[in-house]
């Protein structure tokens, strides 16, 4: 992802409401970038190319 | 108090001891160190000795419901009880959540004729760090009080440890029943997701959540699954098939069974040098019992270790998001970092990792081809110590969640000390619903050792049962 932690951590909790210390803030933005390269790495396994996710849905209750 | 359920339940039969007897042993050493262990949120003694009274007088009468009957077990403060409020261990969860009563996982112990002892302590929502500024204990480990007993089924774990209990229940979403296991140096089994149901039980991970037994040994958590498992509609995830039989093929022997070994020495930081001599040691035991060991590779380990960090976020983000905004103070500081990172992952991420699950679900389905069982260290490391401990370095010493991705059973079982003399676990896998093999996997190994049976030398001389 290229958008820049600090700009976008901020917005991301403006956008869930939630409002963490200045401090949190930080520790997210510093998190940030590990997990979002972590993540990429699960868009560079082939297999997963065409696998269905594996959710739970039901058509009845 | 540092009986087996097993050994307690012949004891009974004997005419040895008595449930009351087991239950007031429990409550004395509870009473001598739960102040330094943290352990208990809430005890039921009047309750817990009324049903030890009636189990008493139950098998005086001939009525025998099994191995748990007029046992003491300690139940995870996430787990709806009938006798009180459960708390999670949070200022946030809803007082009036637990009124629903017994979950039905307390519901069929209490049924097989358990002595339910009270609600043990858990990381804030079973997840997190301890948080002294929270109104709770901080539970320490009994083999060493300055050092983690893990989590977040820590009182549990603990509890065990110490002779608390004889047995109980913790909760794990990514490694929270085999972390404590092997912190302090007892068993503890996640079955396969589906297995035992979690209604009744506060969420963390819908998809990867898991209630499950920890006691001393893998023929404790054997007789417990055989209580706990089996279909239960409210729960959605909860599996429609039959329970196996557990105990049976527990005959100490491992021929014709192949395990593939799996040492993971290189994947964390705080991997202690010594941990490969322990594991060794133990997987030459497995090979006296009649195992064929064979090394293999586990695919995509930090990929879907990854898809547990991530989905197990998300999906707590979802459960707790009204209240992150509202009472964002309320919780402990690790809690809500922890959980608020799911509003970070964008909803494409998580679909993503749910896809690399199904991936690794036929990776590990073509190991398993070859192998019966799989087997690593359960962490890096013993108990971490409690003054310098962060979540991110829990993280990086556990080889669990990568299961909790997949969903097969998995163990940890007592395999030494470190040099510090803090437990290391070993940690069995099997195929999904394959717990039996598991189970007899680990009941062998200790036919062959004896760390299970260790006690901490802090409750060494407590009160004896």
């Amino acid at each position: 992802m290229d958008a820049d932690p600090a700009v976008l951590v901020p917005a991301l909790l403006r956008a869930a409401g939630i409002s963490p210390s200045e401090e949190e803030v930080a520790a997210m933005i510093a998190d940030f970038p590990g997990r979002a390269a972590a993540i990429e790495t699960l868009y560079a396994i082939p297999e997963a190319r065409y696998e269905e996710p594996d959710l739970v849905f039901r058509a009845t209750l | 108090m540092h009986l087996t359920i097993t050994d307690a339940a012949a004891a009974l039969r004997a005419g040895k001891t008595t449930s009351v007897e087991l239950t007031q042993a429990a409550y004395a050493v509870a009473d001598a160190y739960d102040g330094e262990l943290g352990v208990y949120l809430s005890r039921f003694d009047e309750t817990a000795l009324a049903a030890a009274a009636t189990a008493d007088a139950e098998l005086a009468a001939g009525i025998d419901k099994g191995p748990l009957h007029g046992i003491p077990l300690g139940i995870k403060d996430i787990i709806a009880t009938d006798e009180g409020i459960t708390t999670a261990q949070s200022l946030v969860l809803d007082r009036s959540w637990g009124d629903q009563g017994d979950a039905p996982v307390v519901a069929r112990l209490r049924a097989a004729g358990a002595v339910i002892t009270g609600k043990t302590s858990t990381m804030e929502y079973a997840i997190g760090i301890p948080d002294p500024e929270k109104p709770f204990p901080i539970p320490r480990n009994p083999w060493n009080p300055e050092h983690y007993p893990g989590g977040s089924s820590s009182g549990t774990g603990g509890g065990v440890a110490a002779g608390m209990f004889l047995g109980g229940l913790g909760t794990d979403t990514g490694g929270s029943i085999r972390f404590p296991a092997t912190n302090c140096g007892i068993t503890g089994l996640k079955q396969t997701f589906g297995r035992v149901p979690k209604y009744g039980c506060v969420p963390l991970g819908y998809s990867y959540d898991h209630i499950g037994p920890m006691a001393r040994s893998a023929a404790d958590c054997a007789v417990m699954l055989a209580v706990l498992a089996g279909h239960d509609p409210r729960d959605a995830t909860s599996v429609d098939r039959p329970v196996d039989d557990y105990t049976s093929g527990l005959t100490g022997s491992l021929a014709g069974v192949r395990v593939g070994v799996d040492p993971l020495l290189d994947r964390s930081a705080l991997t202690v040098p010594e941990l490969a001599e322990v594991l060794d040691a133990a997987v030459a035991e497995l090979r006296a019992a009649g195992a064929t060991v064979v090394p293999v590779e586990l695919p995509l380990y930090a990929e879907l270790t990854t898809t547990t960090m991530v989905g197990m976020a998300a999906e707590a983000y979802a459960y707790h998001r009204p209240d992150l905004r509202a009472r964002w103070y309320d919780y402990g500081a690790g809690t809500r970092m922890a959980v608020s990172a799911g509003a970070l992952i964008p909803a494409g991420d998580y679909v993503q990792a749910q896809r690399v699950r199904r991936v690794g679900q036929r990776k590990i389905a073509e190991l398993f081809a070859e192998v019966d069982l799989i087997v690593t260290p359960t962490s890096a490391c013993g108990g971490l110590k409690l003054e310098k401990l962060t979540f991110d370095d829990i993280i990086d010493s556990l080889h669990t969640p990568y299961w909790n991705a997949l969903g097969n059973p998995a163990m940890s079982v007592p395999m030494g000390f470190t040099t510090d003399g803090l437990p290391l676990g070993m940690q069995i896998v099997g195929r999904p619903f394959d717990e039996a093999a598991v189970l007899a996997a680990g009941h062998a190994y200790q036919q062959h050792t004896s760390w299970h049976l260790r006690v901490p030398e802090l409750v060494a001389h407590a009160p004896a049962a």
